[in-house]
């Protein structure tokens, strides 16, 4: 286990965070849930930017070093942590080089990750000499990222680092960030209000709601879950892992494997059998109760229905069916449920009208 | 050696010792200014700014009863460097100090606190220490700041004359600075020479601050970071 926090805090305005974080020694970690949930204030704490009052018991542990307890503070420069925020924050007076070597100047043991691999994992070797005032929102944010990196031990914070940039670059620094999440061996800490994001990234959730836990797991069992998903919106829908299998040159489709079945996206650059993450909005997701025999939909999945969201007196229902071992989530009006009169335990069949594979941001319809 | 140009030299040595102490004394004091949220603040800000409202003649005169050997300060000076502080050059570097610190100080305090702190959070998550976000964060980002303090109290200094003419006492090449050599020409009604060191004066003092207006003019984009922002 990286690290270990046990946070029982209460501020004057009256806003309580109650937590327990264990942070395993790698892979991303996300804090999800709406704002005002209190994931950034966590952060904050983890990071040592924020250390709550003399009454609060906040107690953080990383490999057996005490980070804070009741007596003991360890200030944030001490942690040997990178943390990237939301703005960029980076250093105005001087070039993106300059950024980048007083973050190595700043590490008092410059045994981390080098300079050199940093500039050649985000590419930004033709951004070396600009000043940060005359780069992109995304630009930035990619090199607020590499200086947060330079020297880094221990382990990567972000705080919304893609909130406030645009959605081209949002997809561009998220396939960095992914890359980089599978590059290091360090544990990378992630908070954000966006499903997608998160279930692109992470490999385990924490879901705070007005500041506490309210659930955990991984990535498997919980990324797809009605307990996410519910307050979604049209954002509400599951990632999938699935296996490519190879490329149909006769139709340019690719086939892949999920749970024993067959999905077919338009793609040519994925090397067969490796692994893939495909999104699929719950709202392209629809349910018959017979295998359609003459549709356009080449995206047909066997299913059963595990959950039907409830409670709900909007026109559409979400329902969570479940494959061999993943979940695909589908919205569907109140009146098609009582239609066709879905119970859980039914078996029926999906059908996928659009699919975005994530890894290669390509989208294939129909 | 001319007289005027031996006060040129007392001149000079005064403005730079006392901008140098200043540069010691007065920077952290405008950094607690800047961050403190300690209710002394309250008292201690118009403290240092005393010296802006007060005619000097009022310091001078304290200062001239307060390094009297008798007197504490005075008597501790002479416990420690063995000779009197009165009337000495040291004497004027320590009244100048006190004189010119809301000169240097406010400057520097304004520089400080519109340093974006969010620049400051992400130096210390990138491991830099508060000495090296000061020397290589915060130094650089109040550059104006400093030029500003800086030749605020140098010409301020070089301004001086109540407080002098109170303690200093005109010792050629100890305390007699331009000023008091000015206003010696014209009690002596000596004006061919007041004229010479009037206007050398203010040649030296306009230059001064044309070149402090020119640079804090230059283009410089820095500190125009986002404020950081807390969800």
């Amino acid at each position: 286990m990286f690290l270990e926090a046990s946070i029982n805090m209460k501020r004057p305005s009256g806003f309580e965070l109650q937590a327990q974080i264990d942070i395993p020694d790698s892979g991303v970690t996300a804090l999800f849930g709406p704002s005002g949930s209190g994931k950034s204030t966590l952060l904050r704490l983890l990071a040592g930017l924020e250390r709550g009052y003399e009454s609060d018991e906040i107690t953080i542990m990383s490999r057996g070093t005490i980070w804070q307890d009741a007596v003991k503070f360890l200030p944030p420069h001490q942690r040997s942590i990178g943390f990237v925020s939301q703005q960029p924050q980076l250093f105005p007076h001087t070039t993106v080089l300059g950024n980048l070597k007083l973050a190595q100047k700043f590490r008092p043991a410059p045994a981390g990750i080098a300079l050199a691999d940093v500039i050649s994992w985000l590419e930004l070797e033709s951004l070396l000499h600009a000043h940060p005032q005359h780069l992109s929102g995304g630009e930035a944010q990619r090199v607020s990222l590499a200086r947060a990196l330079i020297g880094t031990t221990s382990c990567l914070l972000m705080d919304e680092p893609l909130a406030s940039i645009d959605t081209a670059s949002k997809t561009v620094l998220l396939e960095y960030i992914h890359r980089l999440s599978t590059t290091l061996s360090i544990p990378i800490i992630y908070v954000s209000h966006s499903l997608q994001e998160i279930q692109f990234l992470a490999d385990r959730i924490y879901l705070l709601r007005n500041g506490s836990v309210v659930s955990n797991g991984s990535m498997l069992d919980l990324g797809n879950s009605l307990l996410l998903n519910k307050d979604q919106g049209d954002n509400a829908g599951s990632m999938l892992t699935c296996e490519t299998l190879g490329l149909d040159e006769q139709y340019g489709l690719t086939s892949l494997a999920i749970d024993q079945q067959r999905l077919y996206v338009t793609g040519q650059k994925l090397n067969t059998h490796s692994h893939a993450r495909i999104s699929v909005p719950a709202r392209d997701v629809s349910i018959t109760l017979q295998q359609p025999q003459q549709s356009s939909i080449l995206n047909i999945l066997e299913a059963t229905v595990v959950d039907i969201e409830k409670s709900t007196h909007a026109p559409s229902v979400l329902i969570s069916l479940q494959l061999e071992q993943q979940i695909l989530l589908a919205r569907i009006t109140r009146k098609s449920l009582d239609h066709l009169s879905l119970s859980t335990g039914q078996r029926v069949f999906a059908q996928i009208k659009s699919i975005s594979l994530l890894n290669e941001n390509l989208l294939s319809e129909d | 050696m001319h007289p005027d140009l031996l006060a040129l030299i007392v001149t000079l040595k005064l403005a730079t010792s006392v901008t140098l102490v200043l540069a010691l004394i007065g920077t952290p004091i405008a950094w607690w200014l800047s961050q403190s949220t300690s209710k002394a603040r309250v008292i201690i800000e118009p403290l240092i700014a005393l010296p802006i409202v007060l005619p000097p003649t009022v310091l001078g005169f304290y200062f001239l009863v307060a390094f009297a050997p008798d007197q504490i300060i005075g008597g501790i000076w002479l416990k420690l460097v063995g000779t009197p502080l009165a009337f000495t050059f040291s004497s004027l570097v320590i009244a100048s100090c006190i004189y010119s610190l809301p000169f240097y100080i406010q400057p520097l305090q304004l520089a400080f606190q519109s340093i974006n702190r969010g620049f400051l959070e992400a130096a210390s998550t990138l491991g830099a220490s508060p000495l090296k976000r000061f020397f290589y964060l915060i130094v650089p980002l109040s550059r104006r700041g400093f030029i500003t303090a800086g030749s605020l109290a140098f010409a301020h200094t070089i301004g001086e004359f109540g407080i002098i003419l109170m303690i200093g006492g005109s010792i050629p090449g100890e305390t007699r600075v331009l000023s008091i050599a000015l206003f010696d020409h014209v009690e002596s009604l000596n004006y061919q020479n007041a004229h010479m060191l009037a206007l050398g004066l203010v040649i030296f003092s306009f230059l001064l601050l044309l070149a402090i207006y020119t640079l804090n003019r230059a283009p410089q984009e820095q500190n125009r970071g986002l404020r950081s922002h807390v969800s």
